[in-house]
């Protein structure tokens, strides 16, 4: 039986560009030889080949930030002013050049890997969408649906309902919510692979993780405010095993109706950057 | 006085009939006509029966021209060798429709709102967006998923799909298609726990005649979408099998 070839290391790392957040604006390195440590052999040669043309200084943002403008234009519905109504999309604020508008922290910052270049564990792979992206909001019965069409990040929280035992760590964790008022509780553990936090540091061009372990545990409170216009998003961090003091970022959003980001294409590593990419450096 | 008994039957069907009006077309707060309701398809639907290749819908092969029979014919050939290495779904690129629908029978959530609707794939988080619009914007693809405008038809989902990859495969079988292909799906409830997606296929590329399939699936309201990461599962995937054969020798 003919099978793809594969490496025989425990992990790679590539850095071949920017992750795939719609408003982040962080410098890209070059991939280097030495960045390719292990990769699916498919990707290889992709990866080497193309990694001279992926040297862009805005990357992903720029392209992102494109699509969003050429996105279809919807006449779309306001936003509804039931308190415990959060559907709709909402734009991130907290990753634009404004820096710690929208958003604040409290607490002390934890042994968080601060990078001052792209740096991907796995590339591809799902980080944790505890990120201010552009968000989709579904809320149906029992279950909402948060979509983040960067990176293919979809999070559901199923309310009233108790953690999975025993529970699967996974990128995107076991959510399970209730409504205090209008205030959206999540409750989140079994988080895995590294948790992008971007926090106070992004605009200085850092990217933030927080190495998950077992006993991570994410509270977050999310609400409408400004007579729904804008969603208030506060994410704190605790993890008793680690004795990790409380951390606490908040961030804000903007209701966006119709607006979407590009189809995310990460595995397609010879388009990296998306569609809107420039053809010259395909 | 004399009543004018022909008038006043006259005035009082005109009357009545000034009272029955024909169902206006609303228009919906995203500009597209509509007619009634809008359905809810929303939850987690999985196929009726398992499928791994396309059928028309009276159940014959689709009708590909001789060129793009061929690319079928080699493709079919390498997948009984069990040479995967053509296949995108390989290296974990985008599926695109209708092969999503089928990819190793797994469940998909929809979600929709008053201006989209997701089609949330398991097979890696995929995501395909269908924006309630009336026209196709002259966005820059093409996209796996195709570009892609909805609109309701009484209580049925129209999803037109312009612009759309060519590398994609329409079935786990490796069924060719074009840059020329033009998808018009229909979404409706046949009753409340089946969803039949009716799917017309237009590619002069590629098919000799437009033609059509339809799929079944089936309400699961106790199941939930779990977390597949493409690439990690064919890493463990590919792990095991040079574990395997390392054992073996």
């Amino acid at each position: 039986m003919t099978r793809t070839k594969v490496s025989k290391a425990d992990k790679f790392f590539m850095l071949v560009g920017m992750l795939c957040l719609s408003n982040a604006q962080a410098q890209i390195t070059p991939a280097t030889e030495e960045d390719i440590v292990e990769a699916p052999g498919a990707f290889q040669d992709q990866l080497r080949g193309k990694a001279d043309k992926l040297n862009v200084s805005k990357g992903r943002s720029a392209q992102a930030a494109k699509a969003e403008a050429n996105a279809p234009k919807v006449q779309a519905p306001k936003q509804s002013g039931a308190p415990t109504d959060l559907t709709g999309t909402w734009r991130g604020g907290g990753l634009s050049a404004q820096g710690g508008k929208d958003m604040t922290v409290q607490g002390p910052r934890p042994g968080l890997r601060v990078n001052t270049k792209v740096e991907t564990s796995r590339i591809c792979y799902p980080y944790s969408g505890l990120v201010p992206a552009t968000t989709t909001i579904y809320q149906q019965g029992d279950l909402i649906t948060l979509v983040q069409d960067s990176q293919l990040r979809v999070r559901r929280i199923y309310l009233n309902a108790q953690h999975a035992q025993p529970v699967v760590p996974s990128y995107g964790g076991d959510s399970v919510g209730h409504w205090e008022g209008d205030t959206l509780v999540v409750d989140t553990i079994g988080l895995k692979g590294p948790l992008q936090v971007l926090d106070l540091d992004i605009d200085k061009g850092n990217w933030n993780f927080l190495m998950t372990t077992p006993t991570l545990h994410v509270v977050e409170r999310i609400k409408k405010i400004n007579d729904g216009e804008q969603l208030e998003h506060q994410i704190t961090f605790d993890d008793a095993a680690t004795k990790m003091q409380t951390y606490t970022i908040t961030h804000t959003f903007k209701y966006a109706p119709g607006v979407r980001s590009n189809e995310d294409e990460c595995e397609d590593a010879s388009e990296y950057f998306g569609p809107q990419y420039p053809a010259e450096l395909r | 006085m004399k009543i004018n008994h022909q008038l006043c039957a006259c005035v009082a069907a005109i009357l009545l009939l000034s009272g029955c009006k024909p169902d206006t077309v609303e228009q919906s707060a995203a500009g597209t006509a509509v007619s009634g309701k809008p359905a809810d398809l929303s939850g987690i639907w999985q196929l009726a029966k398992p499928i791994t290749a396309l059928t028309t819908t009276d159940g014959k092969a689709p009708p590909l021209l001789p060129e793009a029979k061929q690319l079928y014919d080699q493709r079919q050939a390498a997948r009984a060798k069990g040479d995967l290495s053509e296949d995108p779904a390989q290296l974990c690129k985008p599926l695109g429709e209708p092969r999503a629908f089928l990819e190793m029978g797994w469940p998909f959530q929809i979600a929709q709102s008053q201006d989209r609707v997701d089609i949330l794939y398991q097979w890696n988080r995929l995501d395909h967006v269908i924006p309630i619009l009336a026209e196709h914007e002259p966005l820059k693809g093409p996209f796996y998923f195709g570009e892609s405008i909805g609109s309701w038809q009484g209580d049925t989902l129209l999803v037109d799909v312009v612009n759309i990859r060519p590398e994609s495969w329409l079935d786990p079988t490796g069924l060719p298609h074009s840059d020329q292909l033009h998808m018009v799906e229909r979404l409706r409830l046949t009753d409340s726990n089946t969803l039949e997606v009716s799917m017309h296929f237009e590619d002069p590329a590629t098919y000799s005649v437009p033609w059509d399939t339809v799929l079944t699936f089936t309400r699961k309201p106790d199941l939930k979408i779990a977390e597949d990461v493409c690439l990690e599962r064919i890493d463990l995937r590919d792990r095991y099998w040079s574990l395997n054969n390392a054992l073996k020798k």
